[in-house]
């Protein structure tokens, strides 16, 4: 079976990319800003429910300390497996719009 | 300036709010979820409501963290998930909670069970009191023997007991009525959420 939330939406893909370096909240939602072309803007509440759910799966990490009042969060090593999938499953979609005949080779 | 008013509903919530925030002035703070505190204002402010559930300490500073950190500021809401969450900023384009479908339609969910849980846990007491209601003023006064009392005894259990009795009859009015709103909020949110669903 797929491990939990994949295929990665749009949203959650973007913020796991970004948070390959450990990034905070604001600096997440101008790095996916740029990544996208300025087509997603996240907004503070998605943002918030999108980190916290990649926390639940234990994809994403917060390493700040706790007394800091900007949250710091970065992928886990559970989640460079799941981005190593994600980038698997998309290339595979790649050869598949290459191919001519639509077969996997 | 104070205004007094109650909300169950956070889409007319937030809507009233806003309205009032068009007239020049904004919303300072709620308190005990009915008193709205406005002052004068030559400034923008928009305001939008939002609904979590239970939150543990270091889920709610990063809640509160991350929305801070894109300029709102929290006008009310605690991190037990019993009132809704409000958050007002100046706005600069970038001025609702939600950018994308998905989320807006969870922030519905998560009122709409609250609610809903809500309105079935009320709707059973409702039920209940309803079909036990002490009619018999034997039955809402507990104090035995009360009725056979002469004089200042008499009066003494009856005045002891009398904000007992009123609270025994209370919830039978306003259970009801409880259900109902909340009822009518779920209605709402369901429906603003098929909206949503619908869209594209």
């Amino acid at each position: 079976m797929r491990p939990k939330l994949l295929p990665l939406s749009e949203t959650m893909h973007l913020i796991m990319l970004a948070l390959r370096k450990p990034l905070h909240g604001y600096a997440i939602m101008q790095l996916v800003g740029e990544m996208s072309g300025g087509q997603v803007n996240i907004a503070a509440g998605t943002l918030y429910g999108a980190l916290d759910n990649l926390k639940k799966h234990n994809y994403i990490e917060l390493i700040s300390d706790p007394a800091e009042r900007k949250k710091v969060y970065q992928v886990t090593a559970l989640g460079e497996e799941i981005l190593e999938l994600e980038n698997t499953r998309l290339k595979k979609f790649i050869s598949l719009y290459e191919s001519e005949d639509g077969s996997n080779e | 300036m104070n205004k007094y008013k109650f909300f169950i509903d956070p889409l007319k919530e937030e809507q009233w709010i806003n309205e009032m925030q068009n007239e020049g002035c904004r919303l300072t703070d709620i308190s005990l979820d009915f008193i709205y505190k406005f002052e004068e204002t030559a400034e923008d402010y928009v305001t939008r409501v939002d609904f979590q559930e239970y939150m543990n300490e270091s889920k709610f500073e990063e809640y509160i963290s991350i929305h801070e950190e894109f300029g709102w500021e929290h006008i009310r809401g605690g991190r037990f998930g019993a009132m809704t969450q409000v958050w007002s900023k100046k706005p600069d384009g970038n001025d609702e909670l939600f950018s994308d479908r998905e989320s807006k339609i969870n922030y519905y969910k998560r009122y709409m069970k609250m609610t809903g849980g809500l309105a079935v846990l009320f709707l059973v007491y409702a039920i209940y009191v309803m079909l036990f209601l002490p009619y018999k003023p034997g039955m809402i006064f507990l104090t035995p023997g009360l009725w056979d009392m002469q004089g200042i005894d008499f009066w003494r259990a009856f005045l002891f007991e009398l904000p007992f009795a009123l609270m025994r009859v209370l919830p039978a009015i306003l259970f009801p009525v409880m259900v109902a709103l909340l009822l009518i909020a779920y209605y709402r949110m369901n429906k603003a959420k098929k909206e949503l669903e619908l869209e594209n």
